[in-house]
């Protein structure tokens, strides 16, 4: 050709797309089926989209998410499976197979965090987006995103110390007992 | 929330503390703060290590190779950049030119091709290829002869006359259309069969630039042929024969059709 085509700015987001994904659906295929489904949904948005280049990352993350989360409600078997992180952290529970856990790899911590929670981590603390933008995304208010923050951090701490997950928190999936 | 008794340090702060987003003079209060209370400072300081753990734990996602997958949704897009559009206007604009170039340049050559040399080869190629067809010499065959000198006038663009080549000992088989080189791109093939099987086919094109010729004759290798040109339209009579054996055939065609 003569002229190379010039990358479409969202091409340079792939990697990042890819990586917010992963962090919330943890598998590779599902991640990638979610990135596609954002490209090309963000693509057919373009003509339209309004704000400058600063705010493309937040945009992309805000569509990723919002697939995310419809697929999620249409994958849903049970009905009351909405994520509780939210309302508050009761008594943890002891006993039985949860003080046998012991977590000490920071991966198999995040695994059994609440999507919502593990993705707020990555979106504030990994990609460094703002308290708005990072609502903007998970469609919640600041203040929330404070308040979820404060959680995801103390229950993820806890995980790496090897305490079990109190069973008030998170998404049925999370809750992934190990039987040994 | 882990002792956070009357203060103006509320969890959020120290959320935003970890996350470096406060302005110097409330980073300041929650140092304040966090001297006075341990246990605050001690979950602050497993915030801060957790939050370098993330980076490093999410630093190597971002180096997968993208599949061609992802790639190929930008492929059918336009390209995006304001200047984008621009640079192909340019690149429209640099070929006309070179068009432009090579039309002057290349003029004594572009006007009289293409030349009528070209008109026995393309009539040649075509009949040592269907002459020796069995099961489909023809796309339409004598049986239906006005359809087939409609259908091939029309394609070729001129009233097609059918010269008949019986007092030469040969019948009409059918006709084919072909692609030519000249003109509208289309040629017209009428092929004629004797009593022991021997084909001859009868070429014709549009688009000869130069000016009526008489006969010509170009022979090579296995086949002959006998050719013209006649009101812009090129004509070649070819055979697998002598020029002597094709005159005779030639000029009966030749006479049919001109007069």
């Amino acid at each position: 050709m003569l002229f190379r085509r010039p990358p479409h700015p969202i091409e340079a987001e792939i990697p990042r797309l890819r990586r917010f994904a992963l962090a919330l659906t943890r598998e590779r295929d599902a991640a990638d089926d979610l990135v596609q489904d954002c490209i090309a949904r963000a693509l057919a948005a373009w003509a339209t989209r309004r704000g400058d280049d600063a705010a493309l990352r937040p945009w992309l993350f805000a569509i990723l998410h919002n697939r995310w989360r419809s697929r999620q409600q249409h994958n849903r078997i049970r009905p009351d499976s909405r994520p509780l992180e939210d309302a508050g952290e009761g008594p943890s529970e002891s006993g039985g197979q949860w003080e046998k856990l012991e977590l000490r790899d920071l991966d198999a911590a995040l695994a059994l965090l609440p999507e919502e929670q593990r993705g707020l981590l990555l979106l504030v603390a990994v990609e460094g987006l703002s308290y708005e933008e990072a609502a903007r995304v998970q469609a919640i208010p600041v203040g929330t995103v404070m308040s979820r923050l404060a959680r995801a951090r103390d229950r993820l701490r806890r995980l790496v110390d090897g305490e079990p997950p109190s069973m008030d928190e998170g998404s049925g999936r999370t809750h992934l007992r190990r039987v040994k | 929330m882990s002792g956070s008794p009357a203060t103006t340090v509320t969890e959020a702060d120290l959320v935003a503390y970890v996350d470096d987003r406060l302005p110097a003079e409330q980073r300041a209060d929650v140092e304040a703060y966090l001297a006075l209370h341990p246990e605050a400072a001690a979950r602050v300081t497993a915030w801060q290590r957790q939050a370098e753990d993330l980076r490093a734990h999410f630093a190597p996602d971002l180096d997968l190779p993208v599949p061609a997958a992802m790639t190929a949704l930008f492929a059918a897009k336009r390209p995006a950049s304001a200047w984008a559009p621009a640079l192909r206007i340019a690149a429209l604009l640099a070929v006309g030119v070179l068009g432009v170039a090579a039309g002057w340049y290349g003029r004594g050559v572009l006007v009289s091709a293409p030349t009528v040399a070209t008109l026995p080869q393309e009539a040649t190629r075509a009949h040592l290829v269907y002459s020796k067809e069995v099961l489909h010499p023809v796309e339409v065959t004598a049986k239906e002869e006005q359809h087939l000198v409609t259908w091939l006038s029309k394609r070729v663009g001129t009233a097609l006359k059918v010269p008949s080549l019986v007092t030469q000992g040969y019948g009409l088989v059918g006709g084919r259309l072909l692609p030519a080189s000249s003109g509208n791109n289309a040629a017209a093939q009428f092929m004629y069969e004797n009593r022991q099987g021997h084909r001859l086919t009868l070429y014709v094109r549009s688009g000869e630039g130069g000016s009526d010729t008489s006969f010509r004759f170009a022979g090579e290798g296995q086949a002959a042929a006998f050719y013209w040109v006649d009101g812009g339209f090129g004509y070649a009579l070819t055979g697998e024969a002598g020029r002597e054996a094709l005159l005779p055939v030639a000029r009966a065609v030749y006479e049919q059709l001109t007069r």
